[in-house]
């Protein structure tokens, strides 16, 4: 029972990366997009982004977005992602786009309070058009290096060390991603699963789900 | 904004430190074990190194403490050292691949991990009790409850005395109908974040250690604030046994367990001890779990949550002292 509430949850609600874009319908006078997302991937939360839409040999969208767990402590737990998105490639209404992107975390429990640093990067591969779209995307996150200052884990084990530790391990993610034009906004949704490095750490929940709203201005 | 601020000083910080601290390194996040540490107590049980304590004299009546989980340990017990001042002779250990004991892979769990365990019991029963007129008694609190029972349930004749605190349930229906109320899991809580937020930054990572100093996290989960089984809070622990677990849980999730098929071969009275503050629990349940023994008696442990052995331990202690005298 308690799987089946989890699947319909995050089926419903939905986690990672939020900041989308369709690619079809980008005009050229729009510069920016803001978006705003609620997610169920580790944990359940929402975010918001920005991206600004500049243009080398073709559109980039160079953006950032922030995502708080729900919970009492808002700024106790969050994830920080700087991310750069373009399309690489397009015939008729196939796309491949790629988004590479830096992601920061902090999290601070009684147990220990961690800032993490990683990178990652995430591949779209489907139909778009200007009004809807459906695309599968895959991806890594990967961690870096992790500060970890410990709390009652101290208590319990004088001799334990904080201080900066190397990579800790990442994930890969696999997921779908539908999207529909609603009066001049962008809706997205995504279903997936997220899977550790070595393909057998999954996540307590074990699917995660994004639902996001996007506006060009 | 401070947050952000403060994560880019590390960043910027981090870029100039070349000495980062490998995370699978022995001792620096999780203590290490039995076999690491020639200062741990162990003891070489079934072919691996368990931590095992004992107190009291060798020849008075045995208590063998079985600790909860699976995948936890015998700190949050130790007040039972008190036993020793009343004439038995306390032994605690930790179970296989837990707390100080020594880690092992999830392969030699084999297929049959609940055996192992119980066989491990045995074996650690047999090197400490020296002849037939010494009694062995078993306290076990919840998974450890449910595993001092599997072992009575298979070898009956060789325990005199058992006292059970809030085993989940005794068949592995009951265990999941009575895990669906404990961890209920509230969606947007603070506890929740606290519990799996971590598994994101520790993932992917075959290493034991980093499993483990992960695991200690999600066990914050059920101690939270406002949690459903009554702790006060979160209790002392050595090393959560994060592959134990898994390698139990999954077997349990994929094969089940009835633990009650042959207990009523068990003539010795039980006291079953169940705590006040656990909203998941109470007496309808703990008669409910326990009407598979001959001969049951039950007993409320006052304002204590689930961890009754160390939130409880003064009045599970008067309770238990006097079953023990009625042996």
């Amino acid at each position: 029972m308690k799987k089946l509430l989890i699947i319909i949850f995050t089926v419903a609600f939905g986690s990672l990366k939020a900041q989308e874009v369709n690619w079809r319908a980008l005009n050229t006078e729009s510069k920016h997009l803001v978006g705003l997302s609620f997610n169920a991937d580790f944990t359940t939360s929402y975010g918001v982004s920005y991206a600004y839409k500049t243009k080398i040999k073709q559109p980039v969208l160079v953006g950032a977005e922030m995502q708080l767990p729900f919970g009492k402590k808002t700024f106790d737990d969050w994830k920080l992602i700087i991310n750069a998105q373009t399309e690489l490639w397009h015939s008729d209404n196939l796309s491949l786009a790629v988004k590479p992107f830096l992601i920061g975390r902090r999290y601070e429990s009684a147990a220990a309070k961690l800032y993490n640093i990683g990178a990652g990067g995430m591949a779209t591969f489907g139909f778009t058009r200007a009004n809807w779209g459906i695309a599968t995307e895959i991806g890594v996150d990967h961690s870096f290096a992790s500060r970890i200052t410990n709390g009652n884990l101290k208590e319990y084990y004088p001799e334990i060390q904080d201080g900066w530790y190397s990579s800790t391990g990442g994930n890969f993610i696999f997921n779908l991603k539908a999207n529909w034009e609603i009066k001049q906004n962008q809706l997205f949704v995504k279903i997936g699963k997220i899977v550790g490095n070595n393909f057998e750490d999954n996540p307590t929940l074990p699917f995660f789900a994004d639902i996001s709203i996007n506006r060009l201005f | 904004m401070k947050n952000i601020l403060i994560a880019t000083i590390l960043l910027f910080a981090l870029f100039g430190c070349n000495d980062l601290k490998d995370p699978t390194t022995p001792g620096l996040l999780v203590p290490l074990t039995a076999d690491e540490n020639a200062s741990i107590p162990g003891l070489e049980i079934n072919g691996i190194t368990l931590h095992v304590q004992t107190y009291g004299d060798p020849t008075d009546p045995i208590i063998i403490m079985v600790h909860g989980g699976p995948g936890g340990d015998f700190r949050s017990m130790l007040s039972a050292i008190a036993y020793a001042d009343e004439g038995y002779f306390v032994v605690f250990y930790d179970q296989r691949g837990t707390g100080l004991s020594e880690r092992v892979s999830k392969e030699s769990f084999g297929d049959e991990p609940i055996e192992l365990m119980i066989s491990d019991l045995n074996e650690l029963i047999n090197h400490f009790h020296l002849n037939s007129d010494q009694p062995v008694i078993l306290i076990g609190h919840s998974w450890g409850a449910m595993l001092a029972t599997a072992y009575i349930n298979k070898y009956p004749e060789k325990v005199n005395g058992l006292i059970l605190a809030e085993p989940g349930g005794l068949t592995w229906i009951q265990t999941e109908e009575y895990l669906s109320r404990s961890n209920e899991i509230k969606f947007f809580s603070e506890a929740l974040n606290d519990a799996i937020f971590p598994e994101q930054i520790f993932a992917g990572a075959d290493d034991h250690i980093i499993l483990d100093y992960k695991a200690s996290f999600f066990a914050t989960f059920e101690n939270a604030p406002g949690n459903t089984i009554g702790n006060e809070g979160q209790y002392p622990f050595w090393r959560n046994g994060a592959v134990s677990f898994t390698a139990l849980i999954d077997y349990a999730d994929e094969k089940g367990f009835d633990f009650t098929t042959d207990l009523n071969r068990f003539e010795p009275k039980v006291l079953f001890t169940y705590s006040e503050l656990n909203e998941a629990y109470g007496l309808s349940w703990a008669q409910e779990v326990g009407a598979v023994f001959n001969n049951v008696e039950y007993e409320e442990i006052a304002n204590s949550g689930h961890e009754l052995l160390y939130f409880g331990w003064n009045d599970f202690y008067n309770k238990s002292l006097e079953y023990l005298n009625q042996l």
